[in-house]
């Protein structure tokens, strides 16, 4: 039996989960600055990779970092090749689980009473002092939650990293993956062994996230 | 130090705009909820931006749209108190006074922070976080981590309603030892007219977005001069009137006509009187004297209060009084007049025996005139 997928996957997805986080606080706080009308606008395109279909988030990353693109060029002059590559594993589920993160963080950011905030500022505090020691400390609940919810989503990645990152043994082959893969391939047993491998992972990652819910209650 | 404001703030039913000066004092804003109190210190503070205006703190323009001047909280020097505290809840007492020096050397914040520790009484609980403080350990830290930032000025937003009633008066004196302790001017923002009676040195009263008055503390409660000062300084009898002659007003809702020691004016206007001035009429006494029914009498623990209506022609209460000719009852009473009578040493308990109808006494001098076009607050 070869382990790689399992490795694959859970290096990926932590990759992934770290990327989308630093992005999804950045964004989150940088959003939750915006006025109402523009940040309703923004809110719904940093959450459509939440809702699209898979295939289609697949696509657009094709489109972004393919050879034609400018993107991709610019990457190819550096040599460096996104597309089939343990890379754009990483890529692909940190898009799917950004909106994750980027709207339970923001949800927490939004539910730290303002006045604090405000108390900080004319105390003279900066910005970035606020952020940092304040706003992110009072959001740690909401921090983990995200940081699960992305993690197990990218985890579950399939439909975007078949389509820009393929299924090459080895290098981009993840768990979801290997599971079409097993039965594509008509080993069932192997498949199995697979999908209870991955409910076991997830409901290890969840388990916390609900007693953290049910401490806070 | 002193600050000036004048500011315009819009709101979708509502409009700000406010102006005044303040020198080295305590100044305190008086206003029903909603008036737009809380929202004048926060323009100041910098948190929230006024439409339009102008404010200065000491020598410094904070904000003014002419001029496109806009400064961050930050740079304002303008120490604000919240109703809550707003006391960092994830840092002990410590962190919350030290994070405030966080660009100051270590040595000089330590210094600094046992200083202030010590002279708030922070000490014995200075490792402990926010949630597990008192009412009162958290507002005495909250007001330490203002003075550690060293304002220019100092603004409480009703720093003592958070506080349970037998703590408060504890917390009120405090306070008042350490604002008094600062050099500069402190804007205190309550509804609590007992509070800001004893804290505040001048007042400033506050009716829907508009200052009304401001003058001396004293001189306000003596003399409210508009109908939403006299309601905030606690003035319970007040009725719109209607004057017919210079110094003669019909009041139709307490059914009288009263005489007055002040001219009274042309355009619409109020009449009022405290409930404690109301007092029995001395023998052979008439000026504004008149026979009340007593319809409720109500025992507070030192003190009666009286719900009172006229009576009518045919059953005033003795037989020797002299009816002046002036004041008189011209119809029934609409809305009952309220009189305290204090002075008990022991509480209060009310038996049934007490008289039906009482000659009573509305003193001229003791009459308010007052200006105000709401009758918002009747």
């Amino acid at each position: 039996m070869d382990w790689s997928p399992f490795f694959i996957s859970v290096k990926t997805s932590f990759c992934a989960t770290v990327i989308a986080f630093f992005v999804g606080i950045f964004l989150a706080r940088f959003v939750s600055r915006l006025s109402v009308r523009v940040r309703g606008v923004v809110d719904v395109i940093l959450t459509l990779p939440l809702v699209l279909p898979p295939t289609v988030v697949g696509f657009c990353l094709l489109l972004v970092f393919g050879w034609n693109s400018p993107v991709g060029q610019f990457l190819r002059r550096l040599g460096i090749r996104i597309v089939f590559s343990w890379e754009a594993t990483v890529i692909a589920a940190a898009v799917v689980a950004f909106p994750l993160i980027y709207r339970t963080v923001r949800g927490s950011f939004e539910q730290v009473d303002s006045n604090i905030v405000d108390a900080a500022r004319t105390l003279g505090l900066s910005e970035f002092t606020i952020f940092w020691r304040i706003l992110l400390p009072l959001s740690v609940p909401g921090c983990i939650a995200g940081l699960i919810l992305g993690f197990t989503r990218a985890l579950g990645e399939f439909g975007a990293t078949l389509m820009i990152a393929g299924n090459i043994p080895q290098r981009t082959q993840t768990i979801p993956i290997a599971i079409w893969s097993a039965v594509e391939g008509n080993e069932m047993n192997a498949a199995m062994i697979w999908v209870v491998l991955i409910i076991i992972i997830s409901f290890f990652i969840i388990l916390p996230l609900n007693l953290l819910g049910g401490r806070r209650t | 130090m002193s600050i000036e404001v004048d500011i315009v703030k819009r709101f979708r039913n509502f409009e700000l705009e406010v102006s005044f000066k303040a020198g080295e004092e305590r100044l305190g804003i008086l206003g029903a909820s909603g008036c737009g109190k809380s929202v004048t210190l926060r323009c100041i503070a910098g948190v929230m931006q006024p439409d339009s205006g102008r404010i200065v703190i000491g020598s410094r323009v904070v904000f003014d749209s002419k001029c496109r001047i806009n400064l961050v909280p930050q740079l304002r020097r303008a120490g604000l108190l919240f109703q809550h505290y707003a006391l960092f809840p994830t840092m002990s007492v410590r962190k919350n006074l030290e994070i405030v020096l966080n660009r100051k050397p270590r040595a000089v914040r330590n210094n600094r922070v046992e200083e202030i520790a010590e002279k708030f009484r922070l000490i014995q609980f200075i490792d402990q976080k926010p949630p597990q403080l008192s009412g009162g350990q958290q507002q005495r830290a909250a007001m330490a981590r203002i003075f550690i930032s060293s304002p220019e000025m100092i603004m409480l937003d009703e720093p003592l309603s958070a506080l349970d009633s037998f703590l408060r008066l504890n917390v009120e004196t405090e306070l008042l030892e350490e604002l008094k302790s600062f050099e500069g001017t402190v804007l205190f923002v309550s509804h609590n007219r007992d509070e800001m009676y004893r804290i505040c040195e001048r007042m400033l009263v506050l009716n829907e977005g508009k200052v009304e008055t401001i003058g001396t503390t004293a001189d306000l409660f003596r003399n409210p001069e508009t109908l939403a000062a006299a309601r905030l300084t606690g003035v319970k009898n007040i009725a719109s009137a209607v004057a017919v002659g210079k110094q003669l007003a019909d009041v139709p809702d307490w059914g009288i006509r009263l005489k007055t020691d002040k001219e009274l004016p042309s355009e619409k206007f109020f009449i009022a009187v405290r409930a404690h001035h109301i007092r029995e009429a001395l023998p052979f006494e008439n000026i504004n004297c008149f026979d009340f029914n007593v319809e409720r009498k109500q025992s507070e623990p030192f003190r009666i209060k009286e719900i009172l209506t006229t009576c009518r022609k045919n059953d005033t209460v003795e037989n020797h009084v002299i009816n002046d000719i002036e004041s008189k009852i011209i119809s029934a009473t609409k809305i009952p007049l309220i009189r305290f009578i204090s002075g008990s040493q022991d509480p209060i308990f009310l038996r049934e025996e007490f008289s039906n109808k009482q000659r009573l006494c509305i003193p001229p001098q003791h009459l308010m005139i007052l200006c105000g076009s709401s009758d918002k607050f009747l």
